[in-house]
């Protein structure tokens, strides 16, 4: 039906404009949400419970916005939602190594009371 | 109407860039807090020049205008995110600084109780000292006691063998006394033996005139001196020949046969002296005295028995005619 040479154009064809597909579109509300999903699992919220209800808040209008067809306002919303996110990750973390300086400094505390009672053991 | 509506179209473009400067004055004044905050300086350099550059490009105009709004908020959140950063390595360096002071702590704190334990086992070992010392003082209490024991021992037993030794010797000294008692006894038997034979010697007539004899009993044992006893009772003899003041006295010494001729003389001599000196002292005259020794030549008995040798053996005193 088709020849040697046909066939090898129509196959070079489909290659060339499968290179040029355009990629599938991510779906940025799924990952945020994905995002706050692991915020709340692995506590983040609680180091920062305003920010993490407003990123909520914001996620619902992105939705809007998507359904609008509003991109460029979605994305942007979605932009601040990520910085807002890794804002209450950050603050999660410092939080963790503050408890963490707190309970070694009272450690400190302790050992250097324990070093002064020993000493008066001398 | 219309003109109020001209004027808004006037004054809201003013009022949203006065809005817009108070922001980013505020920006500002957050980022210099942030970048001259000794507390945070040496800390999260590259966030701070993210913070830096969305800042700046913000403020520089930089950004398009309908990007200000979306640039604003990430340029604040940039800010906020390196002062968390700042914190986050700040708070890593004060941990750091605390874990180095724990770590110090801990090793004071086995120093010091290596110290304590050295010193524990010091006071043991003084404590084990002073036991053995203990110990060893009250063996050597324990010895002294277990010598007194033994000292008191031997000298209870030294005392009974002193109070046997004394019992002994009271016994002996007793025996002695008694044998003393007897000799003493004896002594005056012999005294009064002597006494009754002196005074019991009788007189005789014979053809020189009266005589009394004088036994060997008065002498002692082959001697010319007179026992004591007898001088001390010599007063029958005196008296006897006191009863005849003027008459003369013959003092006559016999021996028996025993021994030679010359020492029996001699003997007999001597015992006759003996006897005139005794009288003499006795207060009669030494001139109405004559003492003779007449050895073994006159016998009054045989010389063969130790009976009649005692009857040779005497002293004869003659009060002469």
């Amino acid at each position: 039906m088709f020849s040697y040479r046909e066939i090898l154009l129509i196959i070079g064809f489909a290659l060339v404009f499968n290179a040029k597909a355009k990629p599938a579109d991510v779906d940025h509300v799924l990952v945020v949400q994905n995002l706050i999903n692991q915020a709340y699992k692995l506590g983040y919220v609680d180091a920062a419970p305003l920010e993490v209800a407003a990123v909520e808040k914001k996620l619902i209008q992105a939705r809007e916005l998507r359904d609008k067809r509003n991109k460029k306002e979605f994305l942007k919303l979605i932009d601040q939602v990520k910085v807002d996110l890794k804002i209450v990750k950050k603050r999660h973390e410092v939080n963790l190594l503050n408890e963490n300086l707190l309970k070694l400094q009272e450690q400190n505390i302790q050992a250097k009371k324990a070093l002064n009672e020993l000493k008066g053991q001398l | 109407m219309r003109m109020l509506l001209l004027i808004s179209l006037f004054i809201m473009p003013i009022a949203e860039a006065k809005k817009k400067q108070l922001d980013y004055a505020s920006l500002e004044t957050d980022y210099n807090n942030l970048v001259y905050n000794k507390k945070y300086k040496p800390f999260a350099k590259p966030e701070k020049q993210v913070a830096k550059k969305n800042v700046e490009s913000l403020i520089n105009k930089q950004v398009r205008r309908k990007n200000r709004e979306q640039a604003l908020y990430m340029a604040k959140h940039s800010i906020a995110y390196a002062r968390l950063i700042a914190e986050q390595q700040w708070i890593q360096n004060e941990i750091d600084s605390e874990n180095k002071v724990a770590r110090d702590y801990e090793l004071a704190i086995s120093k010091t109780e290596a110290q304590i334990s050295r010193q524990d086992a010091e006071l043991a070992r003084l404590m084990l000292i002073a036991q053995q010392e203990e110990s060893q003082r009250a063996k050597e209490r324990a010895n002294q006691a277990e010598q007194i024991t033994k000292n008191t021992l031997d000298q209870a037993k030294i005392l009974k063998q002193e109070t046997e030794a004394a019992k002994r010797y009271a016994e002996v000294q007793e025996e002695e006394a008694n044998l003393a008692k007897q000799e003493a006894e004896l002594a005056i038997q012999e005294v009064d033996s002597l006494r009754r034979k002196l005074n019991s010697i009788a007189t005789e007539e014979t053809d020189k005139g009266l005589m009394m004899t004088l036994g060997d009993f008065v002498f002692d044992s082959g001697k010319s001196t007179i026992k004591q006893e007898a001088v001390d009772n010599f007063s029958k003899v005196v008296e006897f020949i006191n009863t005849y003041p003027n008459k003369q006295v013959q003092i006559e010494g016999h021996t028996d046969s025993s021994g030679s001729n010359q020492l029996n003389l001699k003997l007999s001599q001597r015992r006759a002296d003996a006897v005139k000196k005794l009288l003499v002292e006795n207060g009669i005259s030494a001139k109405k005295i004559e003492a003779l020794g007449m050895g073994e030549e006159f016998p009054i008995a045989e010389n063969n028995s130790n009976a009649g040798k005692a009857k040779n053996r005497r002293v004869e005193i003659i009060i002469l005619q």
